[in-house]
């Protein structure tokens, strides 16, 4: 165990090098510079903007200095902002992101479980098909068409929450709804499958047999081993809910991280490009690195094996 | 249970059956191969059967569907800008919205055909610039499809021989490969899509090649795992005796028997990247004007969400009914094509 964790962690760091280098010269690739289109600057004046901020070096000079400032948790200073620290910027805006993807996560992850366990329980009655039913829809309609007919049926027409903006929680509820849909599937799906499996098992039987009650037999018995695969899902979901915060960020104009990411892209500031590439690709990979360690603890039955078998 | 007391059973109920031993090895039923054994366990499923005929439609549609309203989507009349929607034959239908009046935000009802002394009637209305929004929606299926056709395709190939090399040769050749596959596994494609789509410029061809890139490490693991599980039975042995080249082995005897699960795997691919084109075109790194996908009607009508709600929710819906009748049929082959399989 010990062995496999050091070898996750050093394939972490490996992945994470790769990661930040190869966004470092793919953004060095893109054409134009954050200056080029924002105001019209004599070639004199973009000369001095450049040596000001370092881009009149060569690019592995540029790399090399970056990659060292990175190391001591210095991630630049914004193009757009000027002068702000790319640390900063983003530490203002971890608030409503994190709020936002932890509400949905939750939401979606226990709504889903109910979902799937009453689908499990109701096998091939109409309750499953709904629930199945549910689950491709929010499988198959994408977060950001979800979020837009939310905001414009529930706040427009029906004025129950507030449109857009962030000022406390009711403004936070159509958001994370629209972000929840994707876990809120998954997880239905999933617990469905584990569920049947689990209430078909030897010692559900013997549960039954005992005279548990068919809510003790679901509840006590059946949920509780479920519930471990479940734990799996997790690292997908927060891909996906990275990606779906970028786009419900910008329809409900949250001032988050992915909304700031969209517009860092928009105007080519380089450094929070890459300040916010370096948090997404540090999260998810800690996220599912956890996420294996977690599974191999609550289920004794997985042997995690340190690759060199 | 029948009744059993009180009925008399005759002796002769109880003869023994007649016994034509030269009928013991005859086959009842026609014999079928792969795809029709496939494809009769598909036709139990409806779910996937109706998405499979609405898909069709769908697809029928985003070819003829641009020649059908009349009007060009390029072509822009100030005009006849953000007209609703109206179809003659059911305009009188109130509960429909195609009457071709639009309900503004104080909930007085307007109707611009009329004001504006328009005699046409757009089907799904106009947008800002005037354009036909029927036929600019076809247009948009089409590049769509067109699109996550294209990088399904490069996804497959690619990660079909990326798999079957790195399963077949094993040893170091399988290490490094999957240790390549588990250090791109941990890059959120998010980041490397949109990077690459900057530096190659929005268009049809980068937001293909940056789904392509992205997308082709699920099929390659997959088929390394059939791979590994194929290459030790007897007819790939038997075959490599007979002096078979590995290639040969790879696509003409392993191959065969993957065909279910790359079926399967392409057609989850699918979806994903009709989502990825118009998460894309959302953030404003999709196709560039004039050029219509469903990213960009959606992010455009999205813009003008409070006053013309038809704009996006057109778009959506057809984005949504595309998206489920793919999951639909990924759902039903996988049933179908292994029962194993089912999650």
């Amino acid at each position: 165990m010990g062995k496999y964790v050091l070898q996750r962690i050093g394939y972490m760091l490996i992945t994470l090098f790769i990661i930040v280098s190869l966004s470092y010269f793919l953004m060095k690739l893109i054409p134009g510079s954050p200056f080029s289109a924002a105001e019209k600057l004599t070639d004199s004046q973009l000369a001095i903007m450049n040596a000001k901020y370092g881009l009149d070096q060569p690019v592995p000079i540029q790399y090399l200095k970056y990659m060292g400032n990175v190391l001591q948790g210095d991630l630049g200073v914004s193009f757009q902002f000027s002068n702000t620290p790319v640390t900063e910027l983003i530490s203002q805006r971890v608030g409503p992101s994190v709020t936002l993807g932890l509400q949905a996560m939750i939401f979606g992850t226990i709504f889903g479980i109910v979902l799937g366990v009453i689908a499990a329980l109701r096998q091939n009655t109409w309750m499953d098909y709904g629930s199945t039913f549910l689950a491709i829809l929010g499988k198959s309609i994408p977060s950001f068409v979800f979020a837009a007919l939310l905001q414009y049926f529930i706040a427009v027409k029906l004025g129950w929450l507030p449109v857009a903006f962030w000022r406390g929680f009711e403004y936070s509820i159509l958001p994370s709804i629209a972000l929840a849909i994707f876990p809120i599937s998954i997880a239905a799906r999933f617990m469905r499958t584990e569920m049947i499996d689990v209430l078909g098992s030897d010692y559900i039987t013997l549960a039954r047999a005992k005279g548990a009650t068919p809510f003790e037999v679901a509840f006590k018995h059946a949920l509780r081993n479920a519930l471990i695969p479940v734990v799996t899902v997790l690292g997908p979901l927060t891909a996906a809910l990275m990606t779906g915060s970028l786009v419900v960020e910008q329809v409900f104009a949250i001032p988050g991280i992915g909304e700031q990411f969209v517009t860092s892209i928009k105007v080519l500031d380089h450094p929070v490009i890459m300040g916010t590439t370096i948090l997404y690709a540090t999260l998810f990979i800690v996220i599912i690195f956890i996420v294996d360690i977690l599974y191999s603890i609550i289920d004794p039955r997985i042997r995690l094996s340190g690759g060199n078998n | 249970m029948a009744n059993h007391s009180g009925k008399r059973f005759p002796k002769e109920m109880f003869e023994p059956a007649h016994y034509d031993e030269s009928l013991g090895e005859k086959i009842e039923k026609p014999s079928l191969n792969f795809w029709q054994d496939a494809w009769l366990r598909v036709k139990k499923n409806k779910a996937a059967i109706i998405s499979l005929v609405l898909l069709t439609m769908l697809i029928i549609m985003a070819f003829i569907g641009p020649y059908l309203s009349g009007y060009d989507g390029d072509v822009q009349r100030a005009e006849h800008n953000n007209l609703p929607p109206r179809i003659e034959a059911i305009q009188h239908i109130d509960w429909l919205p195609f009457n071709g009046t639009i309900t503004n935000r104080e909930g007085e009802t307007l109707t611009p055909y009329e004001d504006r002394q328009v005699e046409e009637s757009y089907w799904f209305g106009t947008d800002q610039f005037g354009r036909d929004l029927f036929t600019r929606l076809w247009e948009g299926v089409q590049i769509s499809l067109l699109i996550a056709f294209l990088a399904t395709a490069i996804d497959m190939i690619f990660g079909v021989s990326y798999g079957a090399i790195s399963g077949y040769f094993g040893g170091r050749v399988d290490n490094i490969m999957q240790r390549i596959i588990e250090i791109l596994m941990g890059i959120p494609n998010l980041v490397i899509v949109i990077l690459l789509i900057l530096i190659l410029e929005p268009g049809i061809l980068s937001i293909t090649i940056a789904l392509a890139i992205t997308g082709w490490t699920t099929m390659a693991r997959v088929v390394r795992g059939q791979v590994l599980k194929l290459k030790n039975e007897e007819f790939a042995l038997a075959s490599k005796t007979l002096g078979a080249t590995n290639i040969r082995i790879i696509f003409k005897h392993l191959m065969p028997n993957m065909v279910g699960v790359i079926i399967i795997n392409t057609m989850f691919t699918i979806p994903n990247a009709i989502f990825f084109e118009a998460f894309l075109s959302f953030i404003g790194l999709g196709l560039q004007p004039p050029d219509a996908s469903l990213g960009t009607l959606i992010e455009s009508g999205f813009k003008s969400l409070l006053l013309y709600p038809y704009q996006l929710i057109i778009p959506s819906i057809v984005i949504s009914l595309l998206m489920i009748t793919f999951n639909l049929i990924a759902d039903g082959l996988r049933d179908a094509f292994d029962p194993k399989m089912r999650d």
